[in-house]
């Protein structure tokens, strides 16, 4: 079974680190990674089906244009069944009130642990499906 | 200096996301390149003996390189992790505490700090708490990191001359001494250590000034003590030393003006 993953960040290079930390995952099928490099984009993207099955959205905070927690509350909306993991540099106490308030799934802290992110991930309701 | 915690978080969380990407990408490599030893494996094996040596040593001196990359990473990363931890503590509450009883909390803290860093560690510790201290109100998180900051400080200088070994019947010692001034209160810390060069002093307060070895000391204590007492506390922090005999602080925390009326009126 293999599932979709959306990571949003304005960053390019997020993306690039993304695809070789996940390199393993993805050569056995197990994710398909999809990038948004800002809200706005992320959005539009989220209008039409994704393919395989999008399991989780992880979203930067800090970006120009649509900021990640106005982005969180716009999915909520749209699609509050799909969950969403907040990823920032910034791991201050109101940050992290204000996403969980919003409904995220988790707050994450760059630099990103990616095997706490994989550990999360393997225990997302879609993923078990 | 007022807005170096403003400018220290601005700068910290500039630094922190390309540093990120350093730190990522290099760990990242070395394990490709893991990968890659892995997967060429049995090529290299038809290849002759000096050509296989040639290439086994430029990919460890490879993987040696991005750890250093990963090394030196994470040492940037904790100067700026202790940078976004000086800027937090300007909200630090404040409440009325017994200076005594917060000086021996640190005081073990900073002692059992130390012994797990190293099970050698020893010192004389003696203390002179000056009775009944009036509680006084200051905000217990930050002073206690200037008292840790001291102290430690204290235990590296003491042990070092013990290292140092040029006197075989050295002990080290850390004093610490308070004292109810009325308006104020003052807290000496003082070891006999190996003392501060009057040439390096009035660098000591300096963010990033450090003396110790490159990667033990991020030169940001002093600096950030000096931040809390001074701009925080209005108070003074003051240094009397000499080379190789000791080292004091003095530290000097004024009692908020309602509160010496209110001793005044009782």
């Amino acid at each position: 079974m293999s599932f979709s993953i959306l990571v949003v960040d304005d960053e390019p290079d997020v993306a690039e680190m993304f695809r070789q930390r996940f390199r393993r995952e993805a050569r056995q099928g197990t994710y398909v990674l999809h990038f948004a490099g800002s809200g706005e984009e992320a959005l539009q993207m989220l209008a039409h089906e994704i393919e395989p099955q999008l399991i989780v959205l992880l979203s930067d905070i800090n970006m120009p244009g649509m900021d990640g927690l106005s982005l969180l509350r716009e999915i909520k909306q749209r699609r509050p069944d799909l969950p969403v993991m907040m990823v920032t540099a910034y791991g201050d106490d109101e940050r992290r009130r204000h996403a969980a308030e919003a409904g995220a799934l988790q707050f994450l802290t760059k630099p990103v642990d990616f095997d706490f992110l994989k550990e999360q991930l393997r225990q997302l309701p879609g993923a078990s499906a | 200096m007022a807005s170096l915690g403003q400018l220290t978080a601005g700068i910290a969380h500039e630094i922190k996301n390309p540093l990120n990407f350093v730190n990522n990408f290099a760990g990242l490599s070395v394990e490709l390149l893991d990968e890659l030893k892995e997967t060429a494996a049995p090529a290299l094996a038809t290849l002759d003996d000096d050509k296989r040596a040639d290439i086994d040593e430029v990919v460890d001196m490879l993987t040696g390189n991005l750890e250093k990359i990963a090394e030196h990473g994470r040492r940037a990363d904790g100067i700026v992790k202790s940078m976004l931890e000086h800027s937090r503590g300007a909200s630090g509450e404040r409440r009325e505490v017994d200076l005594n009883a917060l000086v021996e909390e640190a005081l073990n803290l900073a002692y059992h700090g130390a012994r797990a860093q190293d099970a050698n560690f020893n010192i004389t510790l003696e203390r002179d708490l000056g009775p009944a201290i009036v509680p006084i109100e200051l905000a217990p998180q930050e002073i206690t990191r200037v008292l840790l900051n001291l102290f430690g400080n204290g235990f590296y200088a003491a042990t070092k001359r013990q290292r140092d070994e040029a006197e075989p019947d050295f002990r080290p010692a850390l004093n610490v001494t308070t004292r109810d001034l009325g308006k104020a209160v003052e807290i000496r810390v003082r070891d006999n250590g190996t003392g501060i060069p009057p040439e390096i002093r009035d660098k000591l307060f300096q963010p990033f000034f450090t003396t110790k070895p490159t990667g033990e000391g991020t030169g940001l204590g002093l600096s950030i003590s000096w931040d809390i007492v001074t701009q925080q506390h209005d108070g003074t922090i003051a240094v009397d030393s000499r080379a190789g005999e000791f080292t004091e602080f003095t530290i000097h925390l004024p009692r908020r003006r309602h509160e010496t009326m209110a001793g005044k009126m009782a």
